[in-house]
């Protein structure tokens, strides 16, 4: 959980957070609802939205599985 | 110059080879095979996200250790890798063989390797006209293989570039096959045409070796390899809820399965491979059924912790700490009493039927940190991670 940058400003429009994999700072906008899947500009990888609480976001990679993946 | 981890998604495996690789002082670089725009354009090359250019990375990359977990995009990745310069693990060619099953087995037997009759038959299950009438062929591609295969003895349909046991049907009358010829469509892991094979009479195990080779060295099998076993099913996939257990081999083994790693690998300096085999055990079981089965129902007891920490999506947030809690429950179920009595089972097995073995399939981006690490002892990553260094000096 990551507490948004200065929440009273008009900057503070976005939610900051940080990719789990290649750890890009992300900027998910403020009017995300928990659920929505966010991608990161960085490596690409898509995050589901957990919670949003008080300014904070939470995010968790998605599990993904294509039909040819694995061994 | 630097080794880069080509990767679709960060999973355990890749976790691990990153983990691996700190351990080791190896300079690791990332390369996400995700939302990446690769360019072309004159004389120019780029490679970037949205938010990163990832150009220069390539640049500093003389290795590519390639992980993209689709095979299509993993095939696709180390062609690219290699037009620009890159030296591969695996290479392209390895790949372009490791994709399909039947490529595989042609491979093998050409070099006289043992593997089981597989009959293959190019056209599709159905076909459409000019004028978008179906032609069905089932019939005929059943009767093809029913020429070469008693339907008594079960013919196994597979999708040649199936993974995780996927649109793997066993038929044992013609009823079955038919069916099954029909779902075989052309598709993502089945491009064209149905392949057949005999059922091997694998008792209740099939065997997962792993096979490398250094640049500059010669070839080596790890001696000890993971026995997927369990009655559940036909297939023995780990994925379909198989139980994991370590198998001994029989030194006339290992060198059989150095020579898959060769004739596969022929031709390409590096490569490691987790070879797929069975052993036809056909009726030499030694042990009474009703007792194994009761050994695994206990196994499988002992193995819940194990399942429940696997389960545990802390992995994705704390991986070092998930990865110890891994290692101890997997620890307690592979001291506990039953565990010990199958593999003792499966040991003396193979030791008995050594000489019936058949390879089925080669992994070319094996999934290990789970299962073949703990149970063999072997955590693949280092001969991965060496390997690929060995292509650099």
């Amino acid at each position: 959980m990551v507490e948004p940058t200065n929440p009273n400003t008009q900057e503070a429009k976005f939610l900051k957070s940080k990719c789990p994999d290649c750890d890009a700072e992300l900027e998910i906008p403020a009017d995300t609802e928990k659920g929505e899947i966010v991608s990161c500009s960085g490596c690409g990888l898509e995050l589901e939205v957990k919670t949003i609480q008080d300014g904070c976001i939470d995010l968790q990679e998605l599990t993904i599985e294509g039909e040819d993946w694995g061994e | 110059m630097s080794i880069a981890l080509l990767y679709e998604r960060s999973e355990n495996d890749e976790a691990g080879i990153k983990q691996t690789a700190q351990q080791l002082g190896i300079d690791l670089k990332f390369i996400p095979f995700r939302k990446i725009a690769l360019t072309i354009s004159k004389k120019d090359f780029s490679a970037k996200t949205k938010g990163k250019d990832y150009t220069e990375t390539f640049n500093q990359t003389a290795v590519v250790l390639n992980r993209a977990q689709s095979k299509n995009r993993r095939l696709q990745a180390s062609y690219i890798m290699e037009t620009l310069g890159k030296k591969t693990l695996n290479t392209s060619q390895v790949e372009f063989i490791c994709y399909s099953k039947l490529r595989t087995l042609l491979k093998l037997w050409k070099a006289n390797l043992p593997v089981p009759k597989t009959v293959f038959v190019p056209c599709d299950a159905s076909d459409f006209m000019k004028n978008h009438k179906e032609i069905h062929n089932e019939k005929d591609i059943a009767d093809l293989f029913q020429t070469e295969i008693s339907i008594n003895d079960g013919i196994v349909i597979k999708a040649d570039a199936g993974t995780h046991g996927k649109m793997i049907m066993l038929s044992k009358t013609r009823e079955e096959l038919l069916t099954n010829i029909k779902e075989t469509k052309p598709n993502i892991i089945n491009p064209i045409g149905v392949v057949a094979q005999e059922l091997v009479n694998k008792w209740f195990y099939d065997l997962r070796i792993i096979v490398y080779k250094e640049n500059g060295k010669q070839a080596t099998c790890h001696n000890k390899a993971l026995a997927r076993a369990g009655f559940k099913d036909f297939r023995t996939n780990t994925f379909l809820g198989n139980l994991v257990f370590e198998a001994k081999l029989p030194q006339s083994v290992t060198d059989l399965a150095i020579k898959c790693g060769n004739t596969l690998g022929e031709g390409n300096n590096a490569w490691i491979f987790a070879l797929d085999a069975m052993i036809n055990v056909s009726d030499k079981q030694h042990v009474d059924e009703a007792f194994l089965k009761a050994q695994l129902d206990l196994a499988a007891q002992a193995y819940l912790p194990v399942q429940k920490i696997k389960a545990d999506e802390t992995r994705l947030t704390d991986f070092s700490a998930w990865n110890s809690k891994l290692e101890q429950t997997f620890s307690m179920y592979a001291s506990s009493n039953s565990y010990q009595k199958v593999k003792n089972i499966i040991d003396e097995n193979i030791e008995n039927n050594k000489n019936a073995l058949v390879f089925h399939e080669a992994n070319s981006c094996p999934e290990f940190w789970e299962n073949t690490r703990l149970v063999t002892g072997l955590n693949v990553a280092i001969p991965l991670l060496k390997t690929a260094q060995s292509l650099i000096n």
